[in-house]
């Protein structure tokens, strides 16, 4: 089940599968579903819950309180999965450092659902074609919530937009929160990623990762919210 | 002593299979861990089995009953005396007309609700939750709600991932049901979550007074004509 250059082409259907690929192909999987199981409780905790106290209004309001649910929903799915695969420990451990951000404005937030939500949903979207079957089909169903996400997050960041006072706060929430989600997708220098590609639990470098997510973001804030986007390296090493 | 979240028929919650190695400290903290809903809930430890209100302890029946009623289908006739229930607000009694709307009418009207009422709810739901936290039944409030956020996440979840009018209702009802399920576990007399939870749970979304009305949206159901 190795293809010409080493990497491991074929699919697992199941945890017991798994097991019997080896132990460091469950380290491999374990790895990137203890981060989605850390991360997604971490920015329930830390964004999304506050959030509900800082919305404008009543609609905003319970749109972040469905927000944070999907979120805390989303860290219990991928804790579901490494249950199955025999990893105790899923929840302990550092979430991202992008969860050290101190949330403390509406503007903040819905920038924030569109930019570091956007860093989840390219994650996820690499993992569509991941080795490993469960996982793969599970990222396939939370997909459309966290592009709901990122939605909520450009609509309303776009009504910020058009008001000329946001736009200053606007732009302090994308150049702080750009540099804060860099460090998400991991070191240039990874052996923790050669060791997913070997195995075909992702395919892209992190680097790569970074890059197209920069992309996609630098399309939105300057195109749809005309603000300026800063310059990201996706080289990034610490 | 060491505690598991099982389903009905004994299966532990996290793997799907009987209840095995260690568990969680305390009734609580197994029910606050459970990765998935199921219903009926309760949790196995070294002494045998406890319901949902055992786990809980007092107002644990309370709770018990509402989530009882979210998991069972709909009541027939939308859970009885609608205009009734609608006026029984959480922050008080409301002589306003009360308007059964369809969902978009509803989001409309949500924008524009009554800011000092919905102040009042935000206080309502609030108090419950300093008084369990100061009693020391902090662990229970945590599993209590995490047991209702799991079942009603799924259970009101939008049928459209893309429709903002759906997850603006979904989220409004997940919020009241919160507040139902914290004033249900600390006893509150009379319960001022009762009513508006009753029409939750039928699949009514209350939304409160707007524009000169009581507004109720019915999410669930076919556009209602506006009364």
């Amino acid at each position: 089940m190795t293809s010409a250059g080493g990497s491991f082409a074929g699919e697992v259907a199941d945890a017991a599968a798994a097991h019997a690929v080896g132990p460091e192909y469950v380290s491999a999987v374990g790895k990137v579903v203890a981060s989605h199981v850390r991360n997604e409780l971490a920015g329930a905790a830390a964004f999304d819950e506050p959030a509900i106290a800082m919305a404008p209004g009543p609609k905003e309001k319970w749109l972040a309180c469905r927000i944070a649910m999907e979120e805390y929903g989303h860290h219990l799915k991928f804790q579901r999965l490494a249950s199955e695969l025999g990893l105790e420990d899923a929840a302990t451990g550092r979430a991202l450092s992008v969860f050290d951000y101190g949330l403390s404005s509406w503007a903040e937030f819905v920038v924030l659902k569109a930019l570091v939500d956007l860093a989840e949903v390219v994650l996820m979207e690499e993992l569509l074609a991941t080795s490993y079957l469960p996982l793969r089909d599970l990222v396939a169903r939370l997909l459309p919530e966290e592009r709901f996400h990122v939605s909520f997050g450009k609509a309303h960041a776009r009504e910020l937009a058009a008001v000329p006072t946001a736009r200053p706060v606007l732009q302090q929430a994308v150049d702080d929160l750009v540099s804060f989600t860099v460090p998400f997708f991991g070191r240039s220098a990874s052996t923790n990623n050669e060791t997913f590609r070997r195995w075909g639990v992702k395919q892209q470098t992190n680097d790569e990762a970074r890059a197209q997510w920069a992309e996609r973001c630098q399309q939105f804030v300057e195109e749809e919210l005309g603000l300026r986007f800063p310059d990201v390296d996706p080289h990034w090493n610490g | 002593m060491s505690w598991h979240a099982v389903d009905g028929e004994g299966r532990d919650l996290a793997t799907g299979r009987p209840p095995r190695g260690p568990g969680l400290p305390s009734p609580a903290a197994a029910l606050a861990d459970a990765p998935v809903p199921a219903w009926p809930v309760g949790v196995v430890g070294d002494a045998g089995r406890l319901s949902l209100t055992e786990a809980l302890g007092p107002g644990g029946d309370r709770v018990e009953a509402l989530l009882d009623a979210l998991a069972g289908p709909p009541a027939p006739g939308g859970g009885g005396d609608v205009e009734g229930l609608a006026r029984a607000t959480p922050a008080g009694p409301v002589g306003l007309p009360v308007r059964l709307v369809a969902l978009p009418a509803g989001v409309e009207a949500a924008a524009r609700v009554d800011a000092a009422w919905l102040a009042a709810v935000d206080r309502r739901r609030d108090g419950p939750r300093h008084a369990l936290a100061a009693a020391g039944r902090g662990e229970e409030m945590e599993a209590a709600l995490h047991v209702a956020m799991l079942m009603a996440t799924e259970r009101l979840d939008p049928a459209d991932d893309g429709d903002e009018d759906a997850h603006v209702s979904s989220g409004a009802r997940l919020w009241l049901l919160a507040g139902a399920v914290v004033s249900a576990l600390a006893g509150a007399e009379p319960d001022p979550f009762e009513a508006w939870a009753r029409l939750v749970v039928a699949g009514w979304w209350p939304v409160g007074p707007s524009g000169g009305h009581l507004v109720v949206s019915a999410p669930d159901r076919r556009a209602e004509p506006a009364g």
